[in-house]
């Protein structure tokens, strides 16, 4: 936190959200740039934009697990799928409306959370990992399995989402529902950050037997890092099933759990921007490289074929070359540009 | 000055009343332009099934530069394609889609596959009207119930499950018979086990069945269940390199059925079993190589001269190419009898209405009006491991039951 605040020059100062006014009004202007981006974009970027805000609320709540708790965490996709199909059977299946299956989808997540909390008491590191893990196999096999309520490989259907009488029936009006829930998943997450409980799990992050000692209760914030966590990926989950339409075992695999480790590392691990920086970073980044050998692939066909293998290796290399020469991730970068310019034109 | 802004005003008005008539006049359906009509795919371009990308890609190249340059374009229009790569992945595919939709404004999506990609767009399918010619994803709820805009043309494991029994029954007038499935367990190998109940209820034989989870290498507990159960007949869905563990499983447990592989199994990668593999069946919907049916001579000439003989090894060498290369086909003669005049609306009529189209003896395409099924028509092959070839020994037929 120290290093990311650097600018904060008073205590009342430092029990602010946006300690700085440059800080308020560039997020001003950031707020007003996404409100009317689906004015000024086509329909693609608009279903980009919304895939980012799901991933940067899941980022945000691995970021609570994974960031400032120190609790690595393999099965986050598995909580999504959890949120995922929990929507989807209460709206495909009972009916329920978007607004009550939200909230429930994050709840059984939540649910399931403090039961895979339980084991990391005992649990760290490694061992912690491969729990996680097994815990997204499990839940990967009960999808698949679970034919009756998930219909397996064929996928389970939403209804188009209703929210007071309004029919979210374009991507256009979903994104809106998305960076609501986006922006409130932030400023959640900031505060908890700068609460008690925030402290309390960064401290147990930093050193779990000193937090114990000075007081830290470490199975309850243990477990509920795990519940708050999991109920924001429920929440992100629920979300993404809408958004699609249709959900499949194939959207919450192992791959899925990596890329959200890969999101928070690469974005800048304990940090609410650098979550949202790695979430959007990662979305885009197969898009980006998309962009670039389209052209190369139209200009030289006989290079196509191989085109995929090179973005793969493009893909590879980005998160290599981040982890090697900037662990701060991309906040860090963006936080050595700001010190940089801060004195500037003076050297000190 | 109020004259003045009045002034503006209708100029501006004028302006963009002229730039959207303008753009009217050009652009008669979307993709569609006077001088090109642009098509839109989505391939596995880096993720597992990257192999199936590149030999989609490679047969699109040719299929392009074969229609622009030697047969002039349809009405005066080239070709042209966008590829987008969704490696695999439901989330990116809806996302190329949506990108091939609305950012590149493609006139149709062709070549496509992937069950569970395909399944993810199946609402935007709808909804955009936009036509998918052809997928070769192969869930059943790609054709049922059909939807106007999506053309499948694949191999049916359910009817294979089918025909399997239809043969054994009819024409091999086997005595004792107990059937038995190994499916990959997923909706594809479900589809091969609903095959095969459904005709063995037809005959009033029973069935035995061991699945096995995606990825899994060795078919040891399945081979020794089917021997146990004293399986006679066996149809396997999977991928080929499974399949020859299945038969070095099966040599080892001494279970000796006579196996039915699937499409899949048509593979160069079967032979890795050795001379176990010979002698057993395979279901096929294409034409073999071997065969030298002037739809595959006249594929391979264009290969070897669109992409030079060295490139054209490798998309030639495969031998599901056909499933490719025969929708192609049958695109081009729609788009040709569509006339100057396309739409969209248009080339979905002229696909569901084509009769008796000849792909060369590369397979069998056939919609109709309210049918999207576009393969109903089989052969079954003899494996011959000595020739590394798979030699017909019967002639297309279709399953007894629908």
């Amino acid at each position: 936190m120290a290093v990311t605040r650097f600018c904060i020059r008073s205590y009342p100062q430092d029990l602010k959200v946006f300690p700085s006014p440059a800080a308020r009004i560039s997020l001003v202007w950031l707020l007003l740039f996404l409100l009317g981006l689906p004015f000024f974009s086509g329909k693609y970027i608009t279903f980009v934009a919304a895939v980012c805000g799901v991933s940067v609320i899941s980022a945000l709540g691995l970021n609570i697990l994974t960031g400032y708790t120190g609790l690595i965490s393999l099965g986050h996709a598995a909580f999504m799928g959890i949120g995922a199909y929990t929507a989807a059977a209460l709206a495909n299946k009972a009916g329920f409306p978007f607004l009550a299956a939200l909230p429930l989808a994050g709840l059984l997540a939540a649910a399931t959370g403090a039961v895979v909390g339980i084991p990391t008491l005992r649990l760290r590191g490694l061992y912690l990992v491969v729990t996680t893990l097994a815990f997204e196999f499990i839940v990967e096999h009960i999808i698949y399995h679970w034919e009756s309520m998930t219909q397996s490989d064929r996928g389970i259907s939403l209804p188009t989402p209703d929210l007071f009488g309004y029919t979210l029936d374009t991507y256009e009006s979903f994104y809106y529902v998305v960076l609501v829930l986006a922006v409130a998943t932030a400023l959640f997450t900031k505060n908890l950050a700068m609460s008690r409980t925030g402290r309390a799990l960064v401290a147990i992050r930093d050193r779990d037997i000193a937090a114990e000692i000075i007081g830290v209760h470490l199975a309850k914030y243990k477990i509920l890092a795990f519940v708050v966590s999991s109920f924001i990926a429920g929440i992100a989950g629920a979300l993404y099933a809408y958004l699609l339409g249709l959900i499949s075992p194939d959207h919450f695999t192992f791959n899925q759990s990596v890329l959200y480790i890969a999101m928070i590392i690469v974005g800048g691990m304990g940090t609410v921007m650098g979550s949202i920086i790695g979430a959007v970073f990662m979305v885009l980044l197969p898009e980006v490289i998309n962009a670039i050998s389209s052209p190369i692939a139209s200009a030289y066909p006989i290079l196509s074929p191989r085109i995929g293998a090179v973005s793969v290796i493009v893909y590879g290399l980005v998160i290599i070359l981040f982890l090697l020469f900037e662990p701060n991730g991309l906040y860090g970068i963006w936080i050595r540009i700001k010190r940089y310019w801060k004195p500037w034109p003076f050297t000190y | 000055m109020k004259k003045n802004r009045f002034r503006f005003t209708i100029a501006i008005v004028c302006i963009l009343a002229l730039g959207a008539f303008s753009t009217a006049g050009i652009c008669a359906e979307v993709g569609v332009t006077d001088d090109k009509i642009l098509f839109g795919t989505f391939q596995d371009m880096s993720g597992p099934g990257a192999y199936l990308g590149k030999q989609v890609t490679s047969a699109l190249t040719v299929w392009k530069d074969w229609v622009n340059d030697d047969l002039g374009g349809f009405h005066g229009r080239k070709v042209d394609f966008v590829v987008e790569d969704m490696k695999y992945d439901p989330v990116l595919t809806k996302t190329a889609f949506t990108k091939l939709v609305h950012q590149h404004k493609v006139f149709a999506v062709i070549m496509v596959y992937g069950s569970t990609p395909c399944t993810a767009i199946l609402d935007d399918i709808k909804k955009e009207k936009v036509p998918v010619f052809p997928t070769a994803a192969t869930t059943q709820n790609m054709y049922d119930p059909p939807i106007r805009y999506l053309f499948w043309y694949a191999c049916s494991d359910e009817d294979n499950g089918i025909m399997m029994v239809d043969y054994i029954v009819n024409d091999l007038k086997a005595k004792n018979v107990k059937l038995g499935v190994v499916y990959q367990d997923d909706e594809w190998g479900k589809s091969a086990l609903k095959g095969v109940e459904i005709g063995a209820k037809k005959y009033g034989l029973k069935v035995d069945s061991a699945g096995y989870k995606r990825g899994t290498k060795n078919l040891n507990p399945q081979a020794m269940r089917m021997k146990a159960k004293g399986v006679t007949h066996c149809f396997y869905a999977g991928y080929a390199p499974v399949y020859a563990a299945l038969l070095q499983e099966a040599n080892k447990v001494g279970w000796k059925p006579t196996f039915f592989g699937d499409y899949v199994t048509v593979d160069p990668r079967t032979f890795m079993a050795g001379d176990l593999a010979d002698g057993h069946y395979h279901f096929f919907n294409l034409g073999m190589q071997h065969e030298r049916v002037p739809g595959w001579i006249q594929m391979e000439k264009l290969f070897t001269e669109k992409l030079g003989a060295e490139a054209a090894k490798e998309p030639l060498s495969w031998r599901l190419m056909p499933l490719m290369w025969t929708p192609l086909l049958y695109l081009n003669q729609a788009l040709e009898e569509i006339g100057p005049d396309l739409t969209r609306e248009k080339l979905v009529d002229k696909l569901e209405s084509i009769q008796n189209f000849d792909s060369g003896g590369l397979g069998k395409i056939q919609f109709g009006p309210n049918m999207r099924k576009g393969n109903h028509e089989y052969r079954i092959f003899k494996c011959d491991a000595k020739k590394q070839q798979f030699v017909p020994v019967t002639d297309w037929r279709q399953p007894s039951l629908k």
